[in-house]
């Protein structure tokens, strides 16, 4: 028989794909033309890998030129894709910021309020809807919401987590439950761990695109970094702020948040720690591009809150302030970025993740998710960005921070706390961005205070914020 | 010993205790603003001396000044507890206004409130020791006891407490708390 290859628009065919290509052709023609979009648009759908950090600041980074931080993969995926450098969470806690990342809501509309507040399993997720359309799901790594016992999450495939210190997990030898079962981990660094089965996730073979939901411990308090890293900051100027010094964490209300040691401690073991995240990350960049899975990858990378290191006296977070509220938000995605590198400076939010990923995949947004799409974003500098948006935050007993609600806009904050407790202040973000003065009282901010507080009411009504500070279950 | 006046054995050594503590709390603050590092050092490590004599080791102090003015043992006590009380409800009150009357006094068993009271309990225990050691020494009177059921209960009680709030790096007690805290008010 003849293996002479014919040639179709200068592609060479042997006589038996070019019958094949005919017949599945004319069967699609009986079928109408939207039969090959509705079979290949499984195959077109891009996989998903969201990496989630714990009180990863929006600076910690060495594209965001930090003085000494080197974070050559993270950097990789901001360079590959768009950094949104006004990124925020609408709560700056851990559990009310991941619960706004899964559902695309603000706290008062999902109700996990803080960390004692229990994740309601009637929520939906992106999972689920990502699950609904036709994605293997997996969820790696810390949970960190209250509830009886582990979460059911519709819609996951995989699901490992740990429940260690109220969910916060310890950084060495941390118990996992590995879809229910639970594993010792002696002798593991829990970045590198979770890792591993990050790893293991891609590496199966699938017919489905997938979605992975990656959200490590680091770098959250109990800093530790793997063995190797340890001290590799040790002597270095830390370059913390004028303000700062090493009593912070052990004076004022900071003895409620438990943090016993020298601020520069805190520091030095926190960015090793995040050193530990860039190498992990590096990992699954490496095994995106070994399999040739790169370009079709949505890759996000976010933190769920900032952290102060001695700004305005103050170390944790939960205040409105930006070193509090700014939080790293990079998406890689080639096929969709035509000039990465982009520096987006339209704010964006953890609660437009989920609305982005259903853009992204060509769903529709769910009429309840209160983000946003960064979609038209991500295709082009100057799409338009949002204006304001609000922050919230409900109190943590027993920490003596009062609830806050605040707008936010893109030259402006206004901050208001619960019963007064604390007086409202004005910032002008546009030329004071270490918000060292409160313009309330000031013939400037009595200017200001009239739109702003009309600001703040018109985002509160726009989300259903209705002020209840009561965080009871 | 011979009793002093009121104001030498008792006024005399809370005043010279709480004042060094608004000192000290107030010096930190205000450092904060000072440009020059050097200095803002400095202030800094001066207000924490000041924190440590007077928030941690006040009752050690003031309770040897107190002894050896012929304060009795109830006085010494009231003299030893005044600024950690101080300190407790400077922290207590600072939760007022947020949380419900209920998690308030709630509060009054968490470990940074009781921390104070429960350091100069046992600071107070051993300056009872020293100071009667140093008194059986001065005076060569075998019915000064060194160890008797005033500073021995007040050692214990501290040196008890301590050991259940830090217990396993404290995070036995604080999620023991925290878990009264949710079953009785979430």
């Amino acid at each position: 028989m003849s293996t002479k290859k014919l040639s179709i628009f200068d592609e060479p065919v042997t006589r038996r794909q070019a019958i094949k290509t005919m017949g599945v052709t004319a069967a699609a023609g009986l079928v109408g033309l939207n039969f090959p979009n509705i079979v290949l648009a499984r195959d077109r759908m891009p996989n998903i890998i969201f990496i989630l950090t714990d009180d990863h600041r929006w600076d910690a980074f060495s594209c965001m030129n930090h003085p000494f931080l080197k974070t050559p993969n993270l950097d990789r995926i901001a360079n590959e894709g768009v950094m949104f450098e006004n990124s925020f969470c609408t709560t700056s806690l851990c559990s009310p910021s991941r619960a706004s990342f899964l559902t695309g809501q603000y706290a008062h509309t999902h109700g996990v309020k803080t960390n004692h507040t229990p994740w309601d399993e009637e929520n939906v997720t992106f999972i689920e809807l990502l699950k609904q359309a036709g994605y293997d799901t997996a969820f790696i790594g810390k949970w960190h919401m209250p509830g009886e016992g582990l979460p059911k999450v519709r819609g996951l495939d995989h699901f490992i987590t740990f429940t260690s210190q109220g969910g916060q997990g310890v950084y060495q030898d941390c118990p996992l439950y590995i879809d229910g079962q639970y594993s010792e981990r002696k002798g593991k660094y829990i970045t590198e761990d979770l890792t591993d089965y990050a790893l293991e996730w891609i590496e199966k073979p699938r017919k489905n695109p997938f979605c992975m939901y990656l959200s490590h411990k680091a770098a959250h308090f109990g800093f530790a970094p793997p063995r190797h890293l340890a001290g590799m900051y040790k002597g270095i100027d830390l370059h913390l702020p004028p303000e700062a010094d090493d009593f912070i964490p052990i004076t004022n209300y900071h003895l409620f948040v438990g943090a016993p040691a020298p601020l520069s401690f805190l520091y030095r073991r926190y960015c090793e720690t995040v050193v530990g995240v860039d190498e992990q990350v590096g990992r699954v960049l490496n095994k995106l591009d070994q399999m040739g899975m790169a370009e079709n990858t949505i890759i996000i990378y976010a933190g769920d809150n900032g952290h102060f290191f001695g700004e305005h006296g103050l170390y944790d977070k939960r205040l409105a302030y930006e070193e509090s509220i700014r939080i790293p938000f990079f998406v890689r995605y080639p096929k969709l970025i035509a000039d990465p590198g982009r520096r987006a400076q339209q704010m964006a939010l953890n609660i437009d993740l989920a609305p982005t990923l259903m853009d992204l995949i060509g769903r529709s947004i769910p009429a309840d998710m209160q983000g946003q799409s960064i979609v038209p974003v991500l295709r082009s500098k100057d799409a338009a960005g949002r204006k304001a948006w609000l922050y919230e935050h409900y109190p943590v007993y027993p920490i003596p921070i009062p609830g806050i609600a605040a707008v936010r806009t893109d030259t402006h904050k206004y901050i208001t706390y619960q019963n007064n407790v604390r007086k409202p202040e004005i910032f002008d973000i546009a030329n004071d961005p270490k918000e060292m003065l409160n313009l309330l009282g000031t013939p400037q901010g009595n200017q200001l205070h009239g739109a702003l507080k009309n600001e703040l009411e018109k985002v509160k009504s726009a989300t259903g914020y209705v002020e209840n500070w009561s965080t009871k279950i | 010993m011979e009793k002093q006046s009121v104001s030498r054995r008792i006024v005399f050594p809370i005043v010279l205790i709480l004042l060094g503590m608004i000192v000290a709390l107030n010096l930190y603050d205000f450092a904060r603003g000072i440009e020059s590092r050097g200095l803002h050092s400095f202030v800094v490590y001066l207000s924490l001396i000041l924190m440590i004599l007077s928030i941690w080791a006040g009752a050690m102090i003031a309770n040897t000044i107190a002894y050896f003015r012929g304060a009795s043992f109830a006085e010494r006590l009231f003299v030893s507890m005044f600024t950690p009380v101080v300190f407790l409800l400077k922290q207590w009150l600072g939760i007022w206004g947020i949380f419900s009357i209920g998690e308030f006094f709630f509060l009054l068993l968490h470990h940074v409130v009781l921390s104070a009271v429960v350091i100069n309990l046992i600071g107070m225990g051993l300056s009872e020791l020293w100071c009667r050691i140093i008194e059986r020494i001065r005076t060569h009177d075998p019915a000064v006891r060194i160890i008797q059921a005033g500073n021995s209960v007040v050692l214990l009680l501290g040196c008890g407490m301590l050991t259940l709030m830090f217990w396993h790096f404290g995070h036995f007690y604080y999620y023991f708390f925290m878990d009264m805290y949710i079953k009785l008010f979430l």
